[in-house]
């Protein structure tokens, strides 16, 4: 963790923007607000209705035409062989769909051994424009969001193709996957990765489904507390994993701080926290359960990320 | 005479910094593909780099620096008084006030030329307020007085600005630093067209006051004895010192100390005659600011220091000797 850009995001806890960072994107969308994305086992699953790249066919040649997370349209004339990924979650895929080589640029936040002579350009928000120009990278991935207005613009102007992915809910990691597979040409191994993701959900799931489902209060760290909204993937990993969010009825549909009287209010049964997450001492009289780092991270590995929750919610049930 | 050398070697210096600028960054350049982009002649890559991310950068530097340095001069003359400047006195936040304010509730999109106009309404609330609790409190406008108010009026605003950044959206929270503590890391081409059509014809207007500014550092009376009018020229410089100022914070957002700095500097040197005060000051501004950026790019890179903590660094030690000696005089 870089202490200068805890420094540089003044207000925001230190887990938090590693979060935040990770996640991406916080700003208000009201169509992220919808409490009803259940998941669907893999057969019957429905693709997202905002565009489906689940129907191109697979012989579709190049150039391909790609609608981005940010509503944009690009196009592709070719694979992109140099690649920079600003976004840690786009990264981890990349990777499982064996692009490793084609990485070019990451950030600071991605900590994978085979990335490690692979160069960063800084944060994934506001990275390092020049170090990110000079990598002459052919795709760039990138956030979506409100935070950083100033990199998609300076790509604009140095004539560098982009990608927006703004993985909030399970869908939109479900149609980064696809759009990342189609990018590189590689759509098979991308719908694998997510009938595996769905798969390993649909598992935990199942196990759980008989349990009673506790009322938990996640917190992201910060006094007062930044908690999960009903908007993200970190609130349907909850559901799925045999919890109820007890701050899903309020009006933040992403993540955002809320005072501790409200979550004393909700008749919290326990609180849900990332290691070393900073919790404000009204509420340390509950109950407390851990989760260790790298389940905020929205990619495939979201399936593993249920377990863990699942396990230390219904730990009897995982014997 | 004298003038003229010192404003070559300035000259000089201006261009050295925005040389050095474009030459260092967080990419390590060869000074030949400097020299080559600057010519039209580079690599695509490079190119980019030097043209459209660091000279206009660079260019932005010259500008804000200049322009607050230069307002910085003016209020203090107009003021007679050595710690007058947009920061200190609570204009340079009232401006980013009047941009966020802008800017959070949608009237202009981050590069416009309606944002300095914004800025500027931010600029001269805060001026009405500064001399309002300042003459309420004492009609002869006491050093102590205008200071405090200043600082009382700054962080007024500053609390504005940061309850507007929080009613907005809670993403703007990472660009409240750049309102709070300076940054040119937006500059584009565009935004250095916006202040330069702002700050240029401006400060072309307060080097015209110079002169009238000389009798008024004497006396407001003896001026207006000399022929000046001296509400006019109060209310002009005032006016187009406090725009200079918003043009640049518009953009750059609240950076500290260079107009106290630089003037100050320039008046050890080259003595108090605005003739030559004022253009020295605009050129000493613009390379002091443009070296800070570099230094607040280069030191930790590629993460970058908000610009107004190097400002501080050099310019809260000169301060409160400033202060010092004010006071006991």
């Amino acid at each position: 963790m870089n202490p200068l850009r805890d420094f540089l995001s003044p207000g925001l806890p230190l887990g938090l923007v590693a979060i935040l960072l990770l996640v991406g994107c916080q700003d208000p969308d009201p169509s992220a607000g919808q409490d009803d994305r259940e998941m669907t086992p893999p057969e019957a699953h429905t693709p997202p209705d905002r565009q489906d790249p689940t129907t191109t066919p697979e012989e579709e040649g190049w150039p391909r035409t790609l609608q981005d997370q940010a509503g944009r349209t690009l196009e592709l004339t070719h694979p992109p062989t140099r690649i920079v990924s600003l976004v840690p979650a786009a990264t981890a895929i990349l990777l499982e769909l064996g692009a490793t080589d084609r990485l070019v640029g990451r950030t600071d936040y991605d900590d994978a051994p085979t990335l490690e002579d692979v160069p960063s350009v800084g944060g994934g928000l506001n990275p390092s424009i020049e170090r990110l120009v000079v990598l002459e990278p052919e795709l760039v991935v990138r956030f979506e969001g409100q935070q950083d207005r100033a990199t998609p613009r300076a790509l604009d102007r140095a004539g560098i193709t982009h990608l927006a992915v703004r993985p909030d809910g399970i869908d939109d990691i479900r149609e980064m996957a696809l759009l990342l597979g189609r990018a590189l040409g590689r759509m098979e191994r991308a719908r694998e990765l997510l009938t595996r993701m769905d798969q390993e959900l649909e598992e935990v799931r199942d196990r759980v489904a008989h349990a009673p489902r506790p009322r938990v209060a996640f917190l992201l760290g910060g006094d007062p507390p930044w908690v999960v909204g009903p908007g993200t993937f970190l609130h349907e990993l909850l559901e799925i994993a045999g919890g109820e969010n007890a701050l899903a009825e309020l009006e933040a549909p992403l993540y955002a701080p809320v005072s501790v009287e409200e979550i004393l209010r909700q008749e919290v049964d326990l609180i849900l926290a990332l290691e070393g997450a900073q919790i404000p001492s009204a509420l340390r009289r509950l109950p407390l359960v851990q989760l260790p780092e790298g389940v905020q991270s929205p990619g495939v590995d979201i399936g593993r990320s249920a377990r863990e929750i699942s396990r230390k919610l219904h730990p009897e049930e995982w014997r | 005479m004298r003038g003229l050398v010192a404003g070559a070697i300035l000259l000089v210096a201006v261009v050295l910094a925005v040389f050095f600028s474009v030459r260092y960054g967080a990419v390590h350049l060869s000074t030949h593909d400097v020299l080559q982009s600057l010519l039209g002649e580079g690599g695509a890559t490079e190119s980019f780099i030097v043209l459209e991310h660091r000279l206009p950068r660079a260019l932005l530097g010259v500008l804000v620096g200049g322009g607050l340095a230069l307002a910085g001069a003016v209020f203090q003359a107009l003021l007679r008084n050595p710690l007058a400047e947009p920061y200190i006195l609570g204009i340079s936040g009232g401006a980013a006030a009047g941009a966020v304010l802008a800017l959070a509730l949608g009237l202009t999109s981050a590069v416009s030329w309606l944002l300095p106009g914004a800025a500027f309404a931010g600029a001269l609330l805060a001026i009405a307020l500064v001399f309002g609790v300042a003459i309420s409190a004492d009609r002869r406008l006491d050093v102590r007085v205008l200071l405090l108010s200043g600082v009382v009026v700054g962080a007024f605003f500053s609390a504005c600005i940061a309850l507007i950044l929080a009613l907005a959206e809670a993403e703007m929270v990472r660009s409240a630093v750049l309102w709070m503590m300076g940054s040119l890391a937006g500059a584009t081409w565009r935004s250095v067209g916006v202040v330069a059509a702002y700050t240029l014809p401006a400060c072309l207007l307060l080097l015209a006051l110079a002169r009238a500014l000389n009798l008024m550092s004497i006396g407001e009376e003896t001026a207006s004895y000399l022929g000046t009018e001296v509400e006019t020229v109060k209310r002009l410089a005032y006016g187009v010192a406090s725009m200079v100022a918003a043009a640049g914070v518009a953009f750059a957002g609240v950076i500290g100390f260079v107009g106290l700095v630089i003037p100050h500097g320039v008046r050890l040197v080259m003595g108090s005659d605005h003739r030559i005060l004022l253009p020295l000051s605009f050129l000493a501004g613009g390379a002091f600011l443009t070296l800070a950026d570099l230094l607040a790019r280069v030191l930790l890179s590629p993460a970058e220091i908000p610009i107004g903590v190097v400002t501080a660094f050099v310019g809260v030690p000169f301060f409160l000797v400033l202060l010092r000696r004010s006071l006991r005089a």
